[in-house]
Formats: structure tokens, sequence, C-alpha cells
């Protein structure tokens, strides 16, 4: 049994010749792609990774045109690619905000080693 | 005709031997990936630091290499673009636990280097009651709340430095034309708004780009007048103290929070 049977049904669905996105694949790759982007959106993604909260965005509405034209490999896709965007949004706000943290308390404490004469690095 | 055929056996031949013995070409895109994700286990600080997301971004690679014959073109490309996300979700998800790490690391050694330092160190280094706090100590507190309520934000633009937390409203986080603050940005303010309930001690300034000017004199009273709605005390959000020191974007505004212990009587904090 494959441990990430979500990457092993993406890529079989996708053979095309094999199998067929179904309705129900459609609607549940649509709604986890949603949850992703809504939770990209709170966490500000659309500050700190705009590029990919936008990516996002779109392939949402994508999949969401395609399921009303009931083409479900289309949705299924879109959607699929939707629910990364907006993961890689949320990773990149995390990275970027951690890294504006550890810049900020790094200046204070190069300014307090060099008010107590320490050297810049190393140990006190 | 016996003149040609030997000839043309012979590059019959030489064209069979080739099919056979020379290696598939690799997709430059799989050979991209596959360098992509060499790249992340050879950097110690995403090898260190990475999850479940980085061994996600590994089977993916390998079930598209895996996959690759039986897949046709727009599949594959699907595929393809599915795994190159993973692995940049892979990258960053990393990053940030070794940023937050060293963060921490470092939070540690400012409050060693602060218990150790002789009173010289940490001096008064502006007039008592001014801004910023009149000692490192006040400093870091002030930080780390500001700091905190920073983290309680949702939807807004902020940056903590020396002035305090400086917030950001845009003209296009306003009715256009109007005073009044568009839907997103009252949820944006609510999130202010229960911040500062956590630490009675904030106070904030709402600093128009152009004091005067009729619309955004209008934008900042309407700021000030939701936040109040918002059960945030008048007083509380009309400091002066930011006017000298910011200047709010062309039809915005911009609020300054500080944390104002004296003022509260809050002193023994």
């Amino acid at each position: 049994m494959l441990r990430h049977r979500w990457l092993w049904v993406a890529l079989v669905a996708c053979a095309g010749s094999v199998h067929a996105a179904e309705r129900e694949d459609a609607e549940l790759a649509i709604a986890q792609a949603s949850a992703a982007v809504q939770a990209a959106e709170r966490n500000d993604a659309l500050l700190h990774a705009a590029p990919e909260a936008n990516a996002a965005r779109e392939h949402l509405l994508l999949a969401e045109h395609a399921f009303t034209r009931r083409d479900w490999l289309d949705s299924t896709q879109a959607a699929e690619k939707a629910r990364l965007d907006a993961d890689l949004a949320s990773a990149l706000t995390r990275e970027r905000r951690a890294t504006a943290a550890r810049n900020e308390v790094e200046a204070g404490v190069r300014e307090l080693r060099a008010r107590s004469g320490l050297p810049a690095g190393g140990a006190p | 005709m016996k003149t040609l055929a030997v000839p043309a056996i012979a590059l019959g031949a030489s064209l069979l031997a080739s099919c056979v013995v020379s290696p598939p070409r690799s997709d430059p895109q799989l050979v991209r990936l596959q360098d992509e994700r060499a790249r992340l286990h050879s950097d110690p600080r995403i090898a260190m630091h990475a999850g479940t997301e980085l061994r996600i971004a590994d089977t993916a690679v390998d079930l598209l290499v895996q996959e690759r014959p039986r897949l046709d073109e727009r599949a594959f490309r699907h595929g393809a673009y599915l795994t190159e996300r993973r692995l940049r979700i892979a990258e960053a998800s990393a990053l940030a636990r070794y940023e937050e790490q060293r963060t921490n690391e470092l939070a540690r050694e400012r409050e060693r280097l602060l218990a150790q330092a002789p009173a010289r160190v940490d001096p008064v280094r502006t007039a008592p009651g001014s801004y910023p706090p009149a000692t490192y100590r006040a400093a870091n507190d002030h930080h780390r709340r500001l700091a905190a309520l920073q983290a309680q934000l949702s939807g807004i633009e902020s940056r903590l430095d020396e002035r305090g937390l400086v917030v950001t409203l845009s003209d296009y986080q306003f009715e256009n034309g109007r005073g009044e603050p568009r839907a997103t940005t009252q949820r944006a303010l609510d999130s202010l708004a229960n911040a500062m309930r956590t630490d009675p001690a904030t106070r904030v300034a709402v600093v128009a780009s152009e004091p005067g000017d009729a619309l955004e004199t209008r934008r900042a009273a309407a700021v000030r007048a939701y936040l109040a709605t918002r059960g945030i005390a008048p007083e509380r959000v009309n400091a002066d103290y930011a006017a000298p020191a910011v200047q709010a974007p062309r039809g915005g505004v911009r609020l300054v929070a500080r944390i104002d212990d004296a003022h509260y009587g809050l002193t023994d904090r």
C-alpha cells in the first residue's frame, strides 16, 4: 500500500487512457483547494508570497469553471495545482516571517554585544 | 543489386545496434527535478530541518521518474508541476524551521546578555518618558509585547521597528473616494482591536498622509471611530506621539502602536 495515496491517485488519474477523473474526485479536490487557499490568505500570504497566492486563486477559479463545464479531469488537475500553490504560499510566508524575526533579534544581539564590549559573534 | 545489398544490410545493422546500446535520453524536466532534489538534500539547513515535506517530495520525484514512460505529455506536465511545488514547499518549510530555531537561540543569548550586562551597559539613552524606552530591558519587554500583538494581526500590513508597531492601511483599503474602511479592512481592524484588548497598555496613533486633507482626515477619523465601536477607549487611539516620525501612504492611513505602561500606571510590569 503506498504511503502517499494522493500522489498515486493523481498520477494514475492523469494517465487518461486508464482512468478518468470523476465528479466526486473533482468535488473533493476543489474543496481541499478552497480550504488551502483560504488558509493561505488568512496567514497573509497575499502580503508575503503574492505570486504563489495569486496563482492559487487563479487555478481555483479555473477548477471551478471546468467543474461547471463537467470537465472532471481539467477540474481535478486545476484544483490540485491550486492546493499546492496555496500550500507553497503558506510555507513561503512562514519562512519570510521567520527570517524577518531572526534579523531583528540578531540586530539586537549585535548591538548588546557591542555595548558590552564583546565581539560581534561567538560566546559572551 | 548485390553491390547495394551489403551496405544496406550494414547500415540497417548499425542502426539496430544503436537503438539497442544507446541509453534512453533523459527528460530535461526530470533531470531538473532530480537536480533540485539533490540540492535540497545537500543543503545542511534543509537536510537537518526537513520534515515529512521533503520525504513527500522525494516520493513524488521517484514516482514521476518511474511512471514517465506511461504518462502522456499532459499528464507528465501536470505531475512535473505538482512535483516542483512539492520540492519548493519542502525547501521553504525547512528554512522556516531553521530560522525559527536560530531566533530562539538568539533570543536566549539576548536574555543572557541582558542579565549579565552591568548597569552602565543599560544606560538611559533618552529622556525619561520618551520613546523608545530608556533602558534595554524596557525596550526588550516592549518589543516582545508588540511582537505578540503583531502575531495576532490578520490581513493587515505591519512592521515592527524603532517607532513601534507600524500598521499601514493603503488607499485601496477604503471605499473609493470615501472615508469608510472596506469590509476586509474592518475585519483586519477587528484583529487589531482584539489584540489591543489583550494588552491594556497599548496605545495607537492614527496618522493621515496629508493632515488637513479632507479625505484622509476623514479616513483617519473613521479608523478611530471604528476601533471605538470595537471597545477600544478613545484615549487609546488618540495618541499623537507618531505624528512627526511617520508618513502615511498617499490616500492611506498609518497606525503606530506603542506600549505605554507609565500612562496606565503599569510600571511594575
